[in-house]
C-alpha cells in the first residue's frame, strides 16, 4: 500500500494548515480583529453543533428538536468546572489554564453523553412527531432545572448568587482560535469515522428501513442510542466552547428557538451529509450576523427558509454528497470500482 | 456529478468566507490604529446597546430615545469642545449571546470609546468582561444587578441597585403604610425580580414584618390563579409584585377579582404605559419605587421632559430617563478627559460630581452612583409621585 | 374548602383553553397523521386578528362580543386552508418528517412575524399587504401573458383563486391604509405585551359562589362557548355525512377515495375546523388573560399537544377529557408545590410547572395512546 495515496486527504490537511496560519497571521496584523474573530469561532462552534445533531436526524433518521438542551447542559459543566473548581480568572496564564480547559471540555461532553444516554434510552423507540414532542420538552426540563439550581458563593468579599436566572457569569474567555481549530477538525474526524464504521452503516440502515434493519439482525434500540449518546455528548463539547467565547451561561440560550436553528442548519446542508452541515453552520452564522440590523426579520425569513427548503429542495444543499476528502478512501475506491 | 456540487459547495464556502471579510472589512474607514488616535480627533464615537427588539423592546426603544436625544442636542450645541459625537446603536435583543456579539462589534469593529448599555442585568453581565478586557468604559443605564460593576473598574451604572430598591420598598410598607404581613409573587426565571423579591423578603423580616408567602411563576405564564388562591388564605396586608409591568398588570387584575385586597407594592419593572392598560382598575393605588417623576421641579428635568415629548411625543419613561442621564454622565466625563481617549474618560468618570435631571450624581467606590429613589402611586391610570427615599 | 373549590374553578378554566386546542390537533392528526406545530401560532393569531377587529371597527357591545368571536374563527379557518394547500399538500407523499419540519418553518414564520410587524402601526400591515397582493397579481399576470401554461398551478392554487384572494387582501390593506391610520389603538407590541381591551367587549361581575370563593361572568361565558363548541364539533363529526367521510379518513383514505368522496377536500375541510377551534380558544383566552404577544402560543400548542396525547390523539372525547386533565393538574401541582418562606427553603413551583412534561413521559413511557386510543398496531 503505497504512502499517501489519499491524494485527496492530503491535500485537504495541507489545505486545512495553510487556512490556520493564514489566519493566526491575519488576527496578530489585526486585519481580522477580535470580533471577526468570534464569528469564525462561533462558526466552528456552531458547525459541531450542527454535525452531532446531522449524526441523530440525518443518518439514522430520528427527530431530535432539543439538542439546544446538551450544549446548554454541557456549557454550565464546564463554566461551573473553570470558575469554581479550578476557579481561573482573568489574571491566570493561559498555559495554566488550559490543561484545565481541556479537563472542563471532556468532562462537559461526558456529562452531555450521560444526559443523552439517560433520555435515549427510554425515549427512543417513539416515532417521529412524538420524539419531536418529547425531546422539544427535555428540553424545556433542561431549561427548568438550570434555573432551578442555584447557590452562593463566596467571591472573596461579596456573596454572589450562581446559577439558576442569574445565569453563570465570569467564565473565562479560554476558547482561543487555535484550541476551538482542533477540538472542531477532531469532532469531524470522529463523527465521520463513526459514520463510515459499521456502527455508522447500522444508523444508516435503521433511518432507510427500520423494519428490515431489524430483519437483517440489528439491534435497533443499540445503534439508536448510540447514535443519541455520541451526538449529544459533542452537542455539550461544543456547548463547552461556547461558555467560555460569551464568557456567560443563561438556561434560556438552550431553548426550543436555538434547537431549531440547529435543526435548520442541518435540513439546509443536507440530512445525510456531514460537508453540507458545516457549509450550512458557517453560512448561516457569517449571513445572520450580517443581517443583524434587520433584527427580528432575519428570523421570519428563518420560517420561510425552512417551507421553501422542505418543499423545493427537502435534500438539502449537498443532499447526501460529501467532499472527496471527508469520505475513507476504501469507500471512494469501491465506487470507483464499479 | 459530485464534482458539480463539490464546486458548488466550494464556492458556497468561499462565499460565506467573503461574507465575513465583508462584514468584517467594510467599515474601515478614518482610524488606522486599534486605539483612537490622540491627534486632534474630529469626532468621538459612542456606543449604544439595548434591547431595540425582544420581549424587553419597550424598555429598549425608551434607552436608545433618551441617550440619542442628549447626544443630539450637544451635537448640535457644537459638540463636545469642537469634538462631534457619532453613535453606533447595536440591537442585544435581550439575549446574552447576542448582547456579548453587539459589544464585541461595537468595541473591535466601530472603534468606540465609551459604550451605554445595556438594560438587562444578564446581558450586561455578558458584555461587562468584554468591555473591561478591551479597556472601554461601559455605563448601564438600568442594569440593577450588583454582579454588573464588579465586574472592573471600567464598569459603571447610572442607577440605584436592586438592593436599594428593596429596602425602600420594604421601609415604606412597615414604616409609612404600617403593614406587617406582606405576601410576594415573582417570577422565578428572571434575575432581576428574583433578586429584588429575595432583598424584599430579607428587610422586611429584619424590619421586624412577617413575610406569610413567598410565591414564584414560570415566566410567560399568565395564569397566576394557582399561586393568587395560596396568597389569598394567608390574608397578606402587603403584597408585593417586583415583575415587570406585563405580568404585573395581570397579577393585580386576578388578585382583585379573587376578592385580594392587599396593598400592591412593586418596582421599576412597573414603569410602562401598558401597566394601566392591562391592570385597569385593579392597578389602581398600587406603589412602585422609581428611578424618575415627570413631576420632577428640577428645571433640567422639566426641560428633559418637554424636549423628550416634543422628539417621540410621548412622556418619557424612567428608562429614558436614566439613559438620559448616563448620557450626561458620559458627555460630561469626555469633556472633562479632554480627549476621546477610552482610559481618560473612565479616570474622568471615576470622579463625576454633576447636576443631572434627578440631582447631583456621584459614585461610589464599586462605580454604583448615590441616588435617591421615588415612589410612584397609580392614580386614575397613571403615576403620581408621592415621596422621595435617599440611601 | 375554599382553597380546593377555588383551584377547581381555575383548573377547569385553563383546562377548557387546553381542550379547544387539543381538539384541532386530535382532529387534524387522526386524519393526516400530522402534528401540526403551528397551531399555537393560530390560537395567537386568532387573538391578535380578534383585538383588531374590537380596536377597529368600535361596535355596539352584544354585537362586538359576536363579531369578536366569529370573525376570527372565519379568518382563521381560512388560514388553515391555506396552510394546508400551500405547505402541507404538496408534502403529503413524501416523508412524514418533511411535514413536520415544514410545521415548524410555519409556526416560527407567523409568531415572527407578527413580533416584527407589531413595532409599527397599522401602515406597515396595509403596505405589506398591499406589496404582496401586487406581488403575486403581477406574477400571476406575467404567467398569463407570456405562456407559462406549465404554471397555471403554483401549489396545487389555480390562477384565478390566487388573485381573487390575494387580491381581497391587498384591497383590505387598501381600506386600513386610508381608513383610520391615526388611530394609536391599533398598535400593538410584537413581542412585547398588548392589553387586550376586554372591557369593550364586557363588564365584569362577580358572583359569589361558596364563602369568599368567586366566579365571574367571564368565566362562565367562556364555558358555555366552550362547551357549545365542543358539542358543535361532537355533533358534526357524528351525526352528518362530512363528519362520517372524516372518521373515515382516518381508518382508510384509500377505500374513501374509492367511495367516491374526494379525500383532499376532507382533509381540508378538517384543517378548517381545526384552525377555527384554535382562533376560538385564542379569543377566549385573551379574554380571560387579557395580554396578547406574538409568542402567546408557543406554550399552550405544546401543552394542548400533551393533553391530546393524553386522552388518546385522535379521539375527540379524548382531547375534551385530556385538555381539562391537563389544566386541573398543573393547577393543583402549583396549588400543592411548597414553595419556600425563609433563605434556605426551596421553592418547587417551577418544577409544579413542568408537571405537563412528566404527564407526557408518563403517558407515553405506560400508555402511549392515551385514554381513550386504541392499542398500536404493529403491522409490517
Amino acid at each position: 500500500m503505497k504512502p499517501f495515496s489519499n491524494k485527496a486527504l492530503l491535500f485537504a490537511a495541507l489545505g486545512l494548515a495553510v487556512l490556520y496560519v493564514v489566519i493566526t497571521v491575519l488576527h496578530k496584523t489585526e486585519v481580522l480583529n477580535d470580533y471577526i474573530m468570534r464569528i469564525i469561532i462561533l462558526m466552528m462552534i456552531n458547525a459541531i453543533l450542527a454535525v452531532s445533531l446531522n449524526l441523530i436526524n440525518g443518518f439514522t433518521g430520528l427527530f431530535s428538536v432539543g439538542h439546544a438542551g446538551f450544549m446548554i447542559t454541557g456549557g454550565y459543566v464546564a463554566g461551573f468546572i473553570t470558575t469554581l473548581v479550578f476557579k481561573i480568572t482573568s489574571e491566570t496564564p493561559y498555559a495554566a489554564a488550559l490543561p484545565m480547559f481541556i479537563l472542563a471540555i471532556l468532562a462537559a461532553g461526558a456529562v452531555s453523553g450521560l444526559v443523552g444516554f439517560l433520555i435515549g434510552l427510554p425515549v427512543l423507540r417513539l416515532s417521529d412527531d412524538y420524539l419531536a414532542i418529547v425531546t422539544i420538552g427535555f428540553g424545556e426540563i433542561i431549561r427548568v432545572i438550570f434555573n432551578f439550581i442555584s447557590f452562593k458563593v463566596d467571591r472573596g468579599g461579596w456573596v454572589q448568587d450562581v446559577g439558576g436566572p442569574r445565569g453563570l457569569s465570569g467564565i473565562p474567555l479560554l476558547s482561543s482560535f487555535t484550541v476551538v481549530f482542533v477540538v472542531f477538525l477532531l469532532s469531524i474526524l470522529i463523527i465521520r469515522n463513526f459514520i463510515y464504521s459499521r456502527h455508522g452503516r447500522a444508523c444508516i440502515a435503521i433511518r432507510e428501513n427500520e423494519v428490515a434493519a431489524h430483519l437483517m439482525g440489528i439491534n435497533i434500540t443499540k445503534y439508536k442510542v448510540m447514535a443519541f449518546v455520541i451526538g449529544s455528548t459533542f452537542a455539550g463539547i461544543a456547548g463547552a466552547l461556547l461558555a467560555h467565547i460569551i464568557q456567560m451561561l443563561h438556561p434560556t440560550m438552550g431553548g426550543f428557538m436555538k434547537s431549531v436553528e440547529y435543526l435548520i442548519m442541518v435540513y439546509l446542508g443536507g440530512m445525510g451529509s456531514i460537508s453540507g452541515s458545516i457549509i450550512a453552520a458557517f453560512g448561516l452564522t457569517a449571513v445572520s450576523e450580517f443581517l443583524r440590523p434587520i433584527g427580528e426579520l432575519r428570523m421570519v425569513l428563518y420560517g420561510v427558509l425552512l417551507v421553501i427548503l422542505m418543499l423545493k429542495m427537502p435534500a438539502g444543499i449537498m443532499g447526501r454528497k460529501e467532499f472527496p476528502f471527508l469520505v475513507p478512501l476504501k469507500e471512494r475506491q469501491k465506487h470507483v470500482k464499479n | 456529478m459530485s464534482k458539480r456540487n463539490v464546486l458548488l459547495a466550494a464556492a458556497a464556502l468561499l462565499v460565506a468566507c467573503a461574507l465575513i471579510l465583508a462584514v468584517g472589512c467594510a467599515p474601515k474607514e478614518t482610524t488606522t490604529a486599534a486605539a483612537p488616535a490622540a491627534a486632534a480627533p474630529t469626532e468621538v464615537r459612542i456606543g449604544i446597546v439595548a434591547p431595540i427588539t425582544g420581549d424587553a423592546a419597550t424598555f429598549g426603544i425608551s434607552t436608545k430615545n433618551g441617550a440619542q436625544l442628549y447626544f443630539d442636542q450637544v451635537n448640535a450645541a457644537g459638540g463636545i469642545n469642537g469634538m462631534m459625537i457619532r453613535t453606533f446603536v447595536e440591537d442585544d435583543k435581550g439575549l446574552t449571546d447576542e448582547g456579548a456579539t453587539a459589544f464585541s462589534k461595537l468595541i473591535d469593529q466601530n472603534k468606540v470609546s465609551v459604550i451605554v448599555g445595556t438594560v438587562m442585568s444578564k446581558v450586561s453581565l455578558a458584555g461587562a468582561p468584554i468591555a473591561q478586557s478591551k479597556g472601554i468604559p461601559m455605563i448601564s443605564p438600568t442594569s440593577t444587578n450588583p454582579a454588573v460593576t464588579l465586574v472592573g473598574d471600567y464598569i459603571f451604572r447610572a442607577c440605584f441597585i436592586d438592593p436599594f430598591q428593596g429596602l425602600v420598598n420594604a421601609k415604606y410598607a412597615i414604616n409609612t403604610l404600617n403593614m406587617k404581613k406582606a405576601a410576594v409573587l415573582y417570577d422565578a426565571g428572571n434575575d432581576y425580580t428574583k433578586g429584588l423579591a429575595e432583598v424584599f423578603r430579607d428587610e422586611f423580616t429584619k424590619m421586624g414584618g412577617q413575610i406569610v408567602a413567598f410565591e414564584s411563576y414560570a415566566t410567560g405564564t399568565p395564569d397566576f390563579n394557582a399561586q393568587l388562591v395560596k396568597i389569598k388564605a394567608v390574608n397578606p396586608e402587603v403584597l408585593f409584585l417586583p415583575n415587570y409591568y406585563n405580568d404585573t398588570g395581570l397579577i393585580a387584575k386576578q388578585a382583585r377579582d379573587m376578592g385580594i385586597t392587599a396593598q400592591f407594592l412593586g418596582g421599576d419593572g412597573w414603569d410602562s404605559d401598558d401597566l394601566y392598560k392591562i391592570g385597569g382598575a385593579a392597578i389602581e393605588g398600587g406603589v412602585f419605587s422609581n428611578h424618575f417623576t415627570h413631576e420632577s421641579t428640577l428645571p433640567a428635568a422639566q426641560k428633559f421632559v418637554s424636549d423628550y415629548v416634543a422628539k417621540f411625543g410621548g412622556k418619557p419613561d424612567a428608562l429614558a430617563a436614566l439613559a438620559y442621564e448616563a448620557a450626561m454622565i458620559v458627555v460630561d466625563s469626555i469633556k472633562r478627559a479632554g480627549s476621546a481617549e477610552p482610559r481618560a474618560i473612565r479616570d474622568a468618570m471615576a470622579t463625576t460630581n454633576l447636576d443631572t435631571i434627578t440631582g447631583r450624581i456621584t459614585f461610589d467606590a464599586t462605580r454604583n452612583p448615590i441616588k435617591a429613589a421615588v415612589l410612584l402611586e397609580v392614580k386614575n391610570g397613571a403615576a403620581v409621585y408621592k415621596t422621595s427615599v435617599s440611601p | 374548602m375554599e382553597t380546593f373549590l377555588s383551584q377547581l374553578i381555575f383548573g377547569i378554566q385553563r383546562g377548557t383553553v387546553y381542550a379547544l386546542i387539543a381538539l384541532g390537533y386530535t382532529m387534524v392528526y387522526g386524519v393526516v397523521r400530522l402534528i401540526n406545530f403551528a397551531y399555537g401560532e393560530v390560537f395567537m393569531l386568532g387573538a391578535f386578528i380578534s383585538f383588531f377587529l374590537i380596536q377597529m371597527l368600535q361596535l355596539p357591545p352584544v354585537l362586538n362580543i359576536i363579531m369578536a368571536l366569529l370573525v376570527p374563527m372565519a379568518l382563521c379557518s381560512i388560514l388553515g386552508l391555506a396552510m394546508d394547500s400551500l405547505a402541507y399538500k404538496p408534502l403529503r407523499s413524501k416523508p412524514r418528517l418533511a411535514a413536520l419540519i415544514t410545521a415548524i418553518g410555519v409556526s416560527f414564520f407567523l409568531s415572527n412575524l407578527v413580533s416584527y410587524i407589531g413595532a409599527e402601526s397599522v401602515r406597515t400591515v396595509s403596505v405589506l399587504f398591499i406589496i404582496t397582493a401586487l406581488v403575486v397579481v403581477l406574477f400571476t399576470l406575467s404567467q398569463k401573458l407570456f405562456n407559462f401554461p406549465k404554471v397555471t398551478r403554483y401549489g396545487g392554487i389555480s390562477m384565478v383563486k390566487r388573485v381573487v384572494v390575494v387580491g381581497s387582501l391587498g384591497l383590505l390593506g387598501f381600506v386600513f391604509w386610508i381608513a383610520k391610520p391615526a388611530l394609536a389603538e391599533l398598535r400593538w407590541k410584537g413581542s412585547s405585551f398588548t392589553a387586550f381591551p376586554v372591557d369593550k367587549l364586557f363588564t365584569v361581575v362577580k358572583y359569589p359562589v361558596f364563602g369568599s370563593v368567586y366566579i365571574t361572568n367571564v368565566q362562565i361565558i367562556i364555558i358555555i362557548v366552550s362547551v357549545a363548541l365542543m358539542v358543535g364539533l361532537s355533533i358534526l363529526v357524528n351525526r352528518t355525512m362530512l363528519g362520517m367521510a372524516m372518521r373515515a379518513s382516518k381508518n382508510n383514505k384509500e377505500a374513501v377515495s374509492l367511495m367516491g368522496i374526494n379525500v383532499n377536500s376532507v382533509i381540508a375541510f378538517t384543517f378548517a375546523i381545526g384552525t377555527a377551534l384554535a382562533g376560538a380558544a385564542g379569543v377566549l383566552s385573551a379574554v380571560t388573560y387579557p395580554r396578547i404577544t406574538a409568542f402567546m402560543g408557543i406554550q399552550p400548542g405544546l401543552k394542548a399537544f400533551i393533553a391530546a396525547v393524553l386522552g388518546g390523539i385522535g379521539s375527540i372525547e379524548g382531547a375534551m377529557v385530556g385538555g381539562i386533565i391537563m389544566g386541573l393538574a398543573e393547577q393543583f401541582a402549583i396549588g400543592l408545590a411548597p414553595s419556600s418562606f425563609g433563605p434556605n427553603n426551596i421553592d418547587f413551583t417551577p418544577l409544579a410547572e413542568g408537571v405537563s412534561f412528566a404527564i407526557l413521559i408518563i403517558v407515553l413511557l405506560l400508555r402511549p395512546q392515551g385514554i381513550f386510543g386504541e392499542p398500536p398496531q404493529d403491522k409490517v
